[in-house]
């Protein structure tokens, strides 16, 4: 009903019966966005959203109120009512008009404007204005072609474009566009194999009797692009291991691989507890994963014992793959060095293991690794990694600030060094960008707002090294007296906090919202020798 | 999609009522826009849309005003998906 042809129809009879989180979204606009807002219920519920819409007056000049708190802000735009600009040139306009409104608000800017061509969207996001986003809008209007306009539809909703048009950015805003901005990002895609990555079963119809529909075939296209994006993916499936080894080396034709998958449970065990093994493999919460499977028993206990995200897999597996599309968090705005380095890394991890274990101390374990660690001052080009990293990290994150783009921008006009980026690399790969430090100077104390590293390098002992590095960076040439840290606690951050109670010798209750430590002591901790660390301003 | 008149008929108050979100009218009175507050330019505007969707016809722009009760909306339903 919400993801086959657009229909309102079907979409006034879509009553969520769940709870919704709710989100204020204020729209800046120039035409009619009714047709659009009003449609996006059904789309944001079934993501578990309420959007609250401020819309504003039409206002070709964009002079932006924000006066009320919004979590978000549109800007909605016909850009061929605007040609009295073509002067001065509309995008360079744009620009002057999305750093205007950058400067009064912190909070992410969505950028709806059509017509817009490639070129121009382009020069709209090499402008760099921090968390700020342009939706690719003419790829929905080339793929509803002339129905994108309707000449009827301005006499009542005050906007050109057609009814399927808006139904169209109603979806994509609520499921893809929005939650990309607002909510964390998945980070795996747990898949059954029967019934959902072909027709048959395995057991009774053996490996070359399985069929790969022309639907199957998107599905696992589809599912292997989202593998090479950084996506990772894992298989949970009842059938026997040998079977499942043997259907991937036998089918040449199937667009995925048994090595795509970086975590793979064939047993006979029930799927829940197969999806939390799967979850700790992945060093992942298990709201992080969405699972896909044909038999909506699976689904229900899965869903009912884990806070996973479940999609049916139906008889149409291409629309599957558009479902799984639009399951909030799966669109991303923009894919990093570091998403694409996940499945690698964490292959890497296992490597590791193996080797700590045939160590004879932390040290020879990491010298062995040829750990380097640099750290970043003043990381302009990483903000989008680093509002990620904010974002995503549950178990290493002390405050639980969750920054966003724009705040850490902000931070870096104060001072560069107030925000220091952890880049990690050993010999068995290149993890990336994988930690953040972020402070601010108060009298004679440095505050540590922002304290995350990513759970793709926890393990290898090399929290200390990182903080300590990056707070006698952080101070500079003046010394502070005393680093607070901020500290809050969350479902899932004992980690960090525990870490923060041995590394400050100083308790940590649940309460507890900051921990001093003296300065000299930070300066005093020994940074291991077997770690190469390179500060780089 | 088709139907007898009546059907036709049902359909539409359904939707609209629906859309409005809001309680069909006691026994014995008709369901008009100008008795429903909620029935505002907004609302009319998704409730058009929406007819053409469930019956899978385009309204003339001229028929928007018309389009005012559930009897006149099965009218105009009709018209379209007359052969």
């Amino acid at each position: 009903m919400l993801f086959g042809a657009p229909n309102r129809a079907d979409l006034a009879a879509c009553v969520p019966a769940w709870p919704l989180r709710a989100l204020r979204v204020r729209v800046h606009r120039n035409h009619g966005f009714e047709a659009v807002s009003s449609a996006t219920r059904a789309y944001a519920a079934w993501n578990g959203l309420d959007f609250e819409w401020l819309i504003g007056g039409y206002d070709d000049s964009l002079s932006f109120d924000v006066a009320s708190d919004a979590d978000i802000e549109i800007v909605w735009l016909d850009t061929t009512r605007l040609q009295g600009l073509a002067e001065v040139g509309i995008v360079d306009w744009l620009i002057g008009r999305l750093r205007a409104l950058r400067s009064q608000t912190v909070r992410p800017i969505l950028v709806l404007a059509w017509p817009l061509s490639d070129s121009d969207r382009t020069r709209l996001d090499e402008a760099m204005i921090p968390d700020t986003h342009v939706a690719a809008v003419s790829t929905l209007a080339a793929a509803l072609g002339e129905r994108w306009i309707d000449a009827r539809a301005a006499a009542l909703s005050g906007t050109r474009l057609g009814n399927h048009a808006c139904l169209m950015i109603a979806r994509e805003l609520a499921c893809c566009w929005v939650p990309a901005l607002t909510l964390p990002p998945r980070k795996a895609i747990a898949v059954d194999l029967d019934g959902t990555l072909y027709a048959g079963t395995l057991g009774e119809d053996g490996p070359t009797g399985v069929e790969l529909t022309q639907g199957h075939r998107a599905l696992q296209h589809r599912l292997a692009r989202f593998r090479d994006e950084g996506m990772l993916l894992a298989l949970v499936s009842r059938n026997e291991r040998d079977d499942v080894e043997e259907l991937f080396a036998r089918r040449d034709d199937f667009p995925l691989r048994l090595s795509d998958f970086s975590a793979i449970e064939v047993s006979w065990n029930d799927k829940p507890a197969a999806i939390g093994r799967v979850a700790s493999a992945l060093r992942i919460g298990c709201d992080s994963i969405v699972f896909v499977d044909d038999n909506p028993g699976e689904l229900a206990d899965a869903g009912a014992s884990l806070p996973v995200i479940t999609v049916h897999a139906g008889y149409d597996a291409a629309q599957t793959a558009s479902v799984l599309e639009h399951v909030a968090g799966v669109f991303r705005w923009r894919r990093s060095a570091e998403d694409r380095l996940r499945a690698d890394d964490l292959r890497a991890s296992h490597v590791r293991a193996q080797i700590e274990q045939a160590a004879s101390s932390p040290d020879d374990y990491l010298r062995s690794l040829q750990v380097q660690l640099d750290l970043l001052v003043g990381p302009r080009q990483q903000l989008a990694r680093l509002a990620e990293l904010s974002a995503k990290t549950n178990q290493f994150n002390l405050s639980l600030g969750r920054m966003s783009e724009a705040e850490i921008a902000r931070r870096l006009v104060v001072a560069p060094s107030n925000v220091v980026a952890i880049r990690l690399t050993d010999r068995l790969s290149d993890s990336g960008i994988v930690g953040m430090v972020v402070g601010s100077r108060v009298g004679n104390a440095l505050h540590i707002d922002e304290l995350c590293v990513s759970c793709r390098a926890l393990g290898r002992r090399l929290e200390d090294s990182m903080v300590t590095k990056a707070v006698v960076v952080m101070a500079g040439q003046l010394a502070p007296e005393t680093v607070v840290f901020a500290v809050r606690k969350g479902p899932r951050n004992a980690p960090a906090r525990d870490w923060l109670v041995r590394y400050a010798g100083a308790p940590v209750d649940d309460e507890t919202e900051s921990v001093e430590v003296p300065f000299d002591a930070v300066c005093a901790r020994t940074l291991s020798s077997a770690i190469r660390i390179e500060v780089m301003q | 999609m088709s139907g007898t008149p009546s059907e036709i008929e049902a359909q539409a108050r359904e939707l609209v009522l629906r859309i409005l979100g809001v309680p069909a009218p006691s026994q014995g009175r008709a369901l008009l826009r100008g008795d429903v507050p909620e029935w505002d330019s907004l609302k009319h505007m998704e409730i058009v849309f929406a007819l053409e969707d469930r019956f899978g016809i385009q309204f003339d722009e001229s028929e928007f005003p018309t389009l005012d009760t559930p009897v006149a909306i099965a009218a105009a339903v009709r018209r379209h998906l007359a052969p």
